[in-house]
């Protein structure tokens, strides 16, 4: 075969039409024995080969029918006729012919208000809040429980929520975002409908989860872009500024999740992925000076990044005092391969069994470890398998009142409820289900980058 | 944002349907929201960036589940920072990744600390801040947003080279291109959350100046509110459409866009 059908091969494959191109030119490609190449403004050779060509087309088959079909037609070299208005006008009015979406609830936080007898969570799929009984147990014939209350709309300021926290004197629900709207809300109890919030707090881009100290009225937020834990008075709003800031290498924080804190030892616990980077703190670069904000102890942001630093470790819990400020290197970290952590999103505390709990959205389990573990601990409970009904669990609560363990699975439209020593494959007491239980749904949560998989006829979405 | 993934979706899905598959998990080194990804037909590789360690992860096409990248650019010999988008050349074995105001250019099979084959880059360039890639191999050619303008080069263009020619004042960002027929898809919203004021507009690589849009596709006023990716189905003459206010995924058959 010519290397000319080769190209059109290819093109085939990429368009799964017909396409005649330009053949490109000579290859001067080789590693410099470094891993490093050394070819900068030299044009390359397409890669033709038949192992990749049979990787495309799948079959001898496919690639005999794909070779056979070239030239048939050749690529545009001219700008097509512009179309008319009439055609114009239809196309821009057509609608779509499929549309993946799900309109039901998911819970992609939770906090439970045991005195008031409710669950509230927060739901990424249609950008509300959703508060339950927290007595409610769907029955497994049932397709969904009904919420109590939702808020949802416009007027509200919520969108990727991923935060939430009930204040047990008052009853206000308070919640942050994740993307694009970088505001803390606080609703009284009762709020619902499309309605604003009592009032809203301007926060660091991409907020995860956030702890209260009702002994200082303290707020605590993980901060994922800037591996930070931001500090701000619980009454603050508007522009107010954070009170302190914990960042820095020395913090070992890396795309921090979870965030829980001990009001007995006063330590705080956040739970990280692994992956992070190298940045400037130095006050005389541009993009570290005034913060980008003009607001004191505001996280130092990736534009400060260093190009090339990235690195990825594995996942851990640091543990800091909770008054501890700037670069202040963690009191312990749990991490390593007894750990069992797989993206701990959630971690959840018991003061008085000094127990934390760590919600594991890919790993599937809820795992177990003492409050003043340290290094590569194993946990000392795991919760996991098909009778306890966790899939994904993206948050973790614990009711101190009414000893039971609550988990937010993000795969299965659930709530799931456990006495305080669940173990191993343990049946929940109840359930709150929002969807099918046989049925996890598309899981898209701010769908971002699409792509088309040409020889599974798929289309990638991405999160 | 609780879950990042790559869900794969069969192409007739429809509904609140199960993804057939999903990547995602510690070993996948996702990060938060991924911005952006590429699928290579030729190699059946998806590309991914990796925002928080400044890398490009490539996985085999047919990954499933807390699978690990077969191959990761990363270190300090790529020069990646806040890696966010990413294009793939599958005809001549090159990866493109825009970065503020250059697009670095990896070889295909590069893996592990290796410095970019080609780097364009400079003032004659015009390239404005952030902006997507997206390659033409029929017509050998590179398209990059940025400003509102598609900014059109030689494939091969690197260094201070300036483009072929620029669409200007199109308001596009994220967009992709049909190398058959040379059309390039665009996104145009109007930056708010809500209103029906985006749309995905469609331009000819020959275009240059200010043209309008040959078509638009969801808007504007009609449906689309806020897009955030674009692909195509050029076998169906498909054009499907991220959403991200209607946290959706929409898939439009226009014929008259693939003529």
């Amino acid at each position: 075969m010519k290397a000319r059908q080769w190209v059109l091969v290819i093109t085939l494959i990429l368009c799964l039409s017909v396409t005649v191109g330009a053949l490109p030119q000579h290859e001067q490609l080789g590693p410099d024995g470094n891993g490093q190449t050394n070819l900068i403004g030299e044009e390359r050779t397409p890669e033709v080969g038949p192992e990749t060509l049979m990787a495309g087309a799948r079959t001898p088959e496919n690639l005999m029918a794909l070779v056979q079909g070239a030239g048939q037609a050749a690529a545009a070299t001219d700008p097509p006729p512009r179309p008319s208005e009439a055609v114009k006008a239809a196309v821009a009015t057509r609608p779509p012919i499929r549309t993946i979406h799900d309109s039901r609830h998911v819970f992609a936080a939770i906090d439970i208000d045991p005195i008031r007898n409710e669950l509230v969570a927060g739901d990424e799929n249609n950008f509300s809040i959703v508060v339950y009984d927290r007595n409610t147990n769907t029955p497994p014939t049932a397709a969904f429980s009904e919420p109590r209350r939702v808020i949802q709309g416009e007027d509200t300021f919520l969108e990727y929520v991923c935060g939430i926290y009930v204040d047990p004197g008052s009853g206000d629900i308070y919640a942050i975002n994740n993307d694009t709207l970088n505001w803390m809300t606080v609703w009284g109890r009762d709020a619902q409908g499309n309605v604003a919030p009592k009032r809203k707090l301007a926060t660091p881009h991409t907020t995860v989860r956030m702890a209260i100290d009702e002994a200082t009225q303290e707020i605590f937020m993980t901060v994922q872009d800037d591996h930070a834990v931001s500090v701000f008075r619980k009454a603050a709003q508007d522009e107010e500024p954070p009170v302190r800031l914990i960042q820095g290498p020395a913090t070992r924080m890396a795309d921090p999740h979870g965030i829980a804190l001990d009001p007995n030892t006063g330590l705080l616990y956040v739970s990280n992925w692994g992956t992070a980077a190298d940045r400037y703190y130095d006050e005389d670069t541009p993009a570290v000076f005034n913060r980008g904000t003009g607001k004191p102890n505001w996280p130092v942001s990736r534009l400060a990044n260093i190009p090339g630093s990235g690195r990825t470790e594995p996942p851990s819990i640091t543990v800091y005092r909770k008054d501890g400020a700037g670069n202040v290197a963690p009191i312990r970290v749990i991490q390593g391969p007894n750990t069992l952590l797989n993206w701990p999103t959630d971690i959840a505390v018991h003061p008085d069994r000094g127990e934390i709990f760590v919600a594991n959205d890919t790993g599937h389990t809820v795992t177990v470890y003492s409050a003043d573990a340290n290094g590569d601990a194993a946990p000392i409970r795991v919760l996991q398998g098909p009778n306890s009904l966790i899939k994904n669990p993206v948050g973790v609560k614990v009711d101190l009142i009414n000893d039971e363990l609550w988990v937010a699975n993000l795969g299965s439209h659930s709530a799931t409820v456990y006495d305080i020593t669940a173990d191993g494959d343990a049946t929940p007491k109840r359930v709150i289900r929002s969807g099918p239980a046989d049925s996890r749904g598309p899981m898209l949560a701010n769908v971002h980058t699409i792509a088309y998989d040409t020889l599974r006829e798929e289309i990638l979405g991405s999160n | 944002m609780g879950h990042p993934q790559i869900a794969a979706f069969a192409r007739l899905a429809d509904g609140s349907t199960d993804a057939t598959r999903s990547i995602a998990g510690q070993n996948t080194n996702f990060t938060r929201t991924i911005h952006d990804m590429a699928y290579d037909p030729v190699r059946d590789e998806i590309l991914v960036p990796g925002w928080y360690n400044f890398s490009i992860l490539t996985f085999r096409g047919d990954a499933d589940g807390d699978a690990a990248p077969v191959r990761q650019i990363m270190g300090p010999r790529t020069q990646l920072v806040n890696s966010q988008r990413v294009a793939i050349d599958p005809v001549n074995g090159e990866i493109y990744v825009p970065q503020v105001r250059r697009v670095l250019v990896f070889d295909r099979d590069a893996d592990g600390d290796v410095a970019p084959i080609r780097i364009l880059e400079g003032p004659d360039t015009g390239l404005r801040g952030e902006g997507r890639v997206t390659i033409d191999p029929v017509h050998d050619l590179m398209i990059v947003s940025g400003g509102g303008d598609l900014r059109i080069f030689d494939r091969r263009a690197s260094g201070n080279t300036p483009p072929l020619r620029v669409i200007t004042d199109t308001g596009a960002s994220r967009m992709t291109v049909n190398p058959e027929s040379g059309m390039i898809f665009g996104n145009v919203g109007g930056g708010g959350r809500f209103g029906l004021d985006d749309y995905v507009g469609v331009w000819s690589v020959f275009d240059d100046g200010p043209v309008e849009p040959r078509l638009t596709i969801g808007g504007p006023n009609f449906l689309l509110k806020d897009v955030r990716g674009i692909t195509l189905d050029v076998r169906n003459q498909n054009v499907i459409v991220s959403d991200k206010t209607h946290n959706a995924i929409f898939t439009f058959n226009v014929p008259e866009a693939f003529q």
